[in-house]
């Protein structure tokens, strides 16, 4: 039994570290009941009707002191609650939206989880559109992203696995898998490096997702992002790890390999040969969008021999009066072009149209009026920058981004014996790594037949195994 | 298991090895000495070399998870496999500087002749290290991407070549005039043939028991694409041209047009660039393997700077001798036959009889 | 990041920039460049004339009617010297950028120059890295200045110009273009001898006018364009020519093509031979009189027998005159002969049995109406 003593000193410590604890105290035969919680994380009628109405009904006409135990089974009607015993967590509880009910005459106190955050409508996709797939996108509450997964898989070896990440945030993380179906090292590896995480605080699964790369020095994701809750199925079944982070509507997912980065649900949804042109087009685009402007650089400035000589001739006139040289022209075009993309990322709604029309007609236009590009320039620049959006999954068109301006450099200076060179650099890079042992250019390198015919045409009636290289525990995915 | 490699792979492995140089000089040397009818010892050569892949594929396979280096102290003992291996080392540098110069006066010629050497080289020696110190796993997968993209692109180039040449060119297939060449063209392919020894850093496992086989006939496929190379090239220059010109295939090349691209040479060589840097790639690899084995206390990357640093200045050293080409290729003959056929040879014959010693 | 990777970062960072800087030694924007569309060397009074025909691109938005030489689309320069690297240097002296050759479409060569120098020019182009290696080398008769001027004045480019109109030629059957690199292998054969297409003005523009005969290393003959049918029905793989052909007070005119062409050598007695056989498809395509033609199968081979004749003729003097006139073999008969008799050709002097050898030409013509023309039958009152 708790001493008066001890029950008024613990109560005191909670109310003086201001930490906006609201406190409601419901005496009762000898003895009192202290409610705590915050109310801004409170359902607030909820608490009214389930706990404290029925503790004063009880407690106005009760003879004989309540206990924990007693208040949990026969007063108050809350669904989740259960009893503690250790003083030190309190704090802990009502910091996370618990309300905690102590007691005079007990020892242990109850936790009663009647949490309301204030969150936001199921969203719609704004990352990863589709035409015909399901629209319904996870969102920043925890709970509210795990309604959404449960309702499309209702498997009972689907593991839902929580921790605590961040030692003042504490914020939950959710490492979700069908047992029998993923890979259990990579399953294992996952846990181990959530569970190695030495952080106060992760705000979003950006965040947790550096904790979980390879390297920290590491360009390429091998670590998808999710947003849609048929995506989070798709990739259940097909022997992947799920991780959602409280906080975040982005969830993560492993392993990934390069050419997933290029599938769209669309192409499940869709007839399989479209789906088929679709990828290949995404393919085309992600080498467009790399390349183009550093082979204009390398048949402008060093190797015009390739072209046809009218073509040649027509490119000299288009170039004659710009004054910059091929590899300035295309290095200043990127970077307007970058500039445009983050602007465009920034701008309050109201003025986008505006920034458009002035990125068309200012710098496309009157560039070319003014003799500062060349026109066959804008349109690869342009065109580059349309091929960049083609892929699913944004985050990895990002390193490519980058390097090409380093290609561009490379261009610039040596041709295409420059280009070659750091094409066979980024390859070497990509060839190397894996995202939780399985290699990242699988299926292409190592190459699998049943695999590579695949990442390009898939269809669940005619490919009823799942990826060979994720090794996962069931192979197929029907009987047949 | 790390290190290991697949049975496609090892095709892969083995074409861009043999295939990278060969491709740009083997013409010229055909065409001098069994004139238009190549194809009979290029056939027959690629029929013994295929015979010296299963020889060292075998040996591979008889100590699974094993490199060279460790199964070679088995047999032969500690001091003799840390001579081979330094034999081994020493030759893969010399190939890489044969190469790196190759590469150098290639690229000058026909891409950069304003460019300094010195600069050509700094990219590239970079790019190798790099390369070089992902392991042999990794440089497998490359060349398994790079493999496909320059066999296709070859076979499309011939193909587009063998379309515009002239028959007469090539024809007839067979002249009896021709056939006391072929011991001095056989002679000639020896090199060309040589690289098969850089099977000897990569670990075999249970799933390579095919690999003998798949050597095998990754060497008879490469005999049919030298032939297709000389054929198609012979086909556009003629006979008397090619002799005359170094780099035949590559000029071959250049007189093909293709449909909107009007120059194929440049089409080929950002491909074909692609397969000399897999050549080099591998060959500063296996020194490298090498090397790490004898000097196992260094730190791998302190040994790809060491190799790195090595090759530069050798190959500058190397720029400012006169027909420094004609005395590697002198040497590069001798040095093929000793790591291709006498070594792998010996320690095959070594193994087989350890084994029935050990049986018996 | 370990202190030894973070030095080697630095070392690779520093050695790379000093390396990029003097990287861009290759690097020319094309506009920065003359591009050369064409080249004509002659040769006068002991000196080379070197000619280059030049794309004018800041000068090609002109307006109409302006005719000053800064609007056209094409300028050509020249200069002279003793040699042809002189007359090149010169010619650079004049230019405002550095010649680019890549653009090269056609080499022309005047008689003069190509009596002396054909050789040396052919060489020079197999080993300077700067030439288009699918150039077209052709003759002119014309005086390269009246040349250049005549077509820029009208802005057409000489090179061009004379490059597709000989592709449309080989094109359409009429003529036949022979590659740069088969010139060159035939030079560095044992035996040499071949055609190079000649072009001269005819109502001032660019137009083939026959065939140059050139024989070892120097130029020795001209066979006129009006007398190549038999040329091209020899060298060509589908030429194709109209005749007119007299028979029974009708003058019939017939599209012909080669369906098939056979050259069978064949070695007896130290004897060379040749059996040529032609297989023609002909066409009736219309008289010069009224119809009805009655065109029944007597007529029909009547007029193939006329046709069969002018065609075995012509084919015949063809021959002959490659061997008795020129007595070169330009037709490549040497080609056949080594692809057969490959030992007895090395151990021959081909230059000396050519001229002796015997030729039999058999010529076979099927003649049939065109499909959509029946002449056999009445047409109604």
């Amino acid at each position: 039994m708790l001493k008066r003593s001890d029950f008024e000193k613990i109560a005191d410590s909670i109310k003086s570290k201001n930490l906006d604890i609201t406190e409601r105290s419901i005496p009762f035969h000898h003895g009192m009941v202290k409610l705590f919680y915050i109310m801004q994380l409170m359902d607030r009628a909820a608490l009214v009707e389930s706990v404290v109405k029925p503790l004063i009904l009880h407690c106005s006409s009760a003879q004989e002191p309540i206990n924990a135990q007693m208040t949990i089974d026969t007063i108050i009607f809350a669904d989740d609650c259960r009893l503690e015993s250790d003083i030190s967590k309190i704090e802990e509880y009502i910091l996370s939206g618990m309300a905690v009910a102590l007691f005079s005459t007990d020892e242990e106190y109850i936790v009663i989880n009647i949490k309301k955050i204030e969150h936001r409508m199921i969203p719609t996709p704004q990352l990863t559109y589709t035409i015909r797939g399901p629209q319904d996108c996870f969102t920043e509450n925890i709970d509210v992203n795990l309604s959404l997964i449960r309702y499309r898989l209702k498997d009972k070896n689907i593991q839902i696995k929580k921790s605590e990440v961040g030692v003042r945030s504490k914020t939950i993380v959710a490492v979700i898998y069908i047992e029998d179906i993923a890979n259990k090292t990579v399953v294992t590896e996952i846990q181990k490096r959530i569970e190695s995480i030495d952080v106060d605080g992760i705000g979003e699964s950006g965040e947790l997702q550096s904790f979980l790369l390879n390297s920290k020095m590491q360009l390429f994701p091998n670590i998808g992002l999710i947003e849609r809750s048929d995506m989070a199925f798709h990739s259940l079944i097909e022997g992947k790890v799920l991780v959602l982070v409280d906080g975040s509507g982005i969830a993560l997912l492993a392993p990934k390999t390069f050419s997933e980065f290029f599938y769209s649900c669309d192409d499940r949804y869709d007839n399989k040969f479209f789906g088929l042109f679709m990828r290949l087009i995404r393919y085309a685009a992600i080498i467009f969008a790399f390349t183009v402007s550093s082979i204009y650089v390398a048949i402008t400035s060093f190797h015009t021999d390739i072209l046809p000589s009218d073509y040649a001739i027509s490119l000299a006139e288009m170039r004659v009066n710009v004054p910059f040289n091929a590899l300035m022209g295309a290095l200043t075009i990127e970077f307007i072009s970058e500039l445009l993309r983050e602007a465009l990322l920034r701008v309050p709604k109201q003025i986008g149209p505006a920034v458009g029309i002035v990125g068309a007609i200012v710098i496309g236009q009157a560039a070319i009026a003014a003799e500062i590009f060349s026109p066959l320039l804008l349109i690869i620049a342009s065109t580059s920058l349309l091929a960049s959006f083609a892929i699913p999954d944004y985050t990895l068109i990002n390193p490519f981004r980058i390097l090409k301006f380093i290609l561009l450099l490379f261009t610039g200076m040596l041709g295409f014996y420059g280009f070659t060179l750091f094409l066979t650099f980024i390859l070497a890079q990509l060839v190397s790594l894996n995202s939780f042992g399985v290699p990242y250019l699988a299926p292409w390198a190592p190459f699998n037949f049943y695999d590579f015919k695949r990442s390009l045409i898939y269809s669940l009636t005619m490919d009823p195994k799942r990826p060979q290289y994720l090794s996962t525990k069931d192979r197929t995915r029907t009987k047949r | 298991m790390a290190n290991s490699i697949t049975n496609r792979q090892i095709f892969f492995l083995l074409v861009m090895t043999l295939t990278t140089y060969t491709t740009i000089f083997l013409p010229k040397a055909m065409a001098e000495t069994a004139g238009r009818s190549s194809m009979v010892p290029i056939m027959c050569s690629s029929v013994i070399f295929g015979v010296v892949s299963v020889i060292i594929t075998k040996l591979n396979n008889t100590f699974p998870g094993k490199v060279f280096f460790d199964y070679s102290q088995e047999i032969a003992g500690r001091f003799f496999s840390y001579l081979i291996a330094s034999y081994f080392m020493l030759y893969f540098i010399f190939v890489g500087v044969f190469l790196k110069l190759t590469f150098v006066n290639l690229m000058t010629s026909n891409f950069l002749p304003r460019t300094p050497r010195y600069e050509i080289l700094l990219f590239g020696i970079l790019l190798f290290a790099y390369a070089a110190n992902k392991g042999v796993t990794n440089i497998a997968r490359m060349f398994e991407i790079y493999g496909i993209l320059f066999v296709l692109v070859t076979v499309v180039t011939c193909v587009f070549m063998l379309t515009e040449g002239t028959k007469f060119n090539v024809l007839p297939f067979f002249a009896p005039s021709d056939i006391e060449g072929y011991t001095e063209a056989m002679k000639e392919l020896i090199v060309p043939f040589g690289g098969i020894e850089v099977l000897l850093i990569v670990p075999f496992t249970e799933k390579n028991k095919e690999a003998p086989k798949i050597a095998f006939l990754t060497l008879l496929f490469i005999g049919l694409f030298y032939v297709l190379i000389v054929e198609s090239t012979i086909m556009i220059l003629g006979i008397n041209n090619t002799i005359l010109l170094n780099d035949a295939f590559i000029e071959a090349i250049k007189i093909t047009e293709a449909p909107v691209i009007e120059r194929l040479d440049i089409l080929y060589l950002t491909f074909g660039l692609s397969s000399l840097f897999c050549g080099m790639i591998i060959v500063f690899t296996a020194a490298l393997e090498f090397a790490c084995r004898i000097f196992s206390r260094v730190k791998r990357h302190i040994v790809v700077v060491a190799i790195g640093v090595i090759l530069y200045i050798l190959c500058l050293l190397a720029l400012n001798i006169k027909d420094i080409e004609k005395l590697l290729e002198f040497f590069s003959f001798y040095l093929v036959i000793i790591s291709s056929f006498l070594i792998p040879a010996a320690a095959f014959i070594l193994a087989k009889v350890k084994k029935r010693t050990n049986i018996s | 990041m370990k202190k030894s990777g973070k030095i080697f970062l630095i070392l690779v960072f520093t050695l790379c920039i000093p390396a990029f800087a003097a990287a861009c030694a290759d690097s020319k924007d094309i506009h920065e460049q003359s591009i050369l569309m064409s080249i004509c060397l002659d040769k006068k009074d002991d000196e080379i004339y070197y000619y280059a025909e030049i794309a004018n691109i800041t000068g090609s938005n002109k307006d109409e009617g302006k005719s000053s030489s800064a609007d056209r689309k094409y300028i050509f320069y020249y200069s002279h010297g003793k040699t042809i690297h002189e007359a090149r240097r010169k010619l650079y002296m004049q230019l405002e950028r550095r010649a680019y050759y890549g653009a090269i479409r056609t080499l022309i060569l005047t008689e003069n120059f190509a009596k002396e120098h054909l050789v040396e020019y052919l060489y020079r182009l197999r080993t300077d890295e700067l030439y288009r290696k699918k150039t077209m080398i052709v003759i002119t008769t014309v005086d390269p200045e009246k040349l250049f001027k005549i077509n820029n004045e009208n802005d057409i480019s000489v090179g061009f110009s004379i490059e597709e109109m000989l592709e449309t030629l080989d094109e359409e059957g009429q003529s036949f273009t022979r590659t740069t690199s088969r010139m060159l292998e035939n030079l560095s054969s044992s035996y040499t001898g071949f055609l190079i297409p000649c072009i001269g003005l005819r109502n001032n523009k660019n137009s083939l006018v026959g065939y140059s005969v050139v024989n070892g290393t120097t130029i020795n003959g001209f066979i006129p364009v009006e007398d190549s049918k038999a040329l091209v029905f020899l060298k060509t793989d589908k030429p194709r020519f109209f005749y007119t052909v007299p028979y029974k007070g009708n003058e019939f005119t017939i599209e012909t093509s080669l369906k098939k062409r056979k050259i069978e050598p064949s070695y007896e007695d130290g004897n060379v031979s040749f059996d040529l056989k032609f297989d023609f498809e002909a066409k009736l395509l219309y008289g010069d009189k009224k119809t009805p033609y009655n065109f029944d199968d007597i007529s029909n081979e009547g007029v193939t027998k006329i046709l069969t004749e002018i065609l075995k003729n012509e084919i015949k003097d063809a021959v002959l005159e490659a061997q008795k006139h020129f007595k070169c073999d330009y037709l490549q008969f040497d080609d056949e002969f080594r692809v057969k008799f490959p030992e007895e050709f090395e151990s021959m002097d081909w230059q000396n049995e050519f001229p002796e050898a015997s030729v039999n030409i058999d010529v076979k013509v099927v003649l049939s109406g065109s499909w959509m023309m029946d002449f056999e039958t009445d047409v109604r009152k």
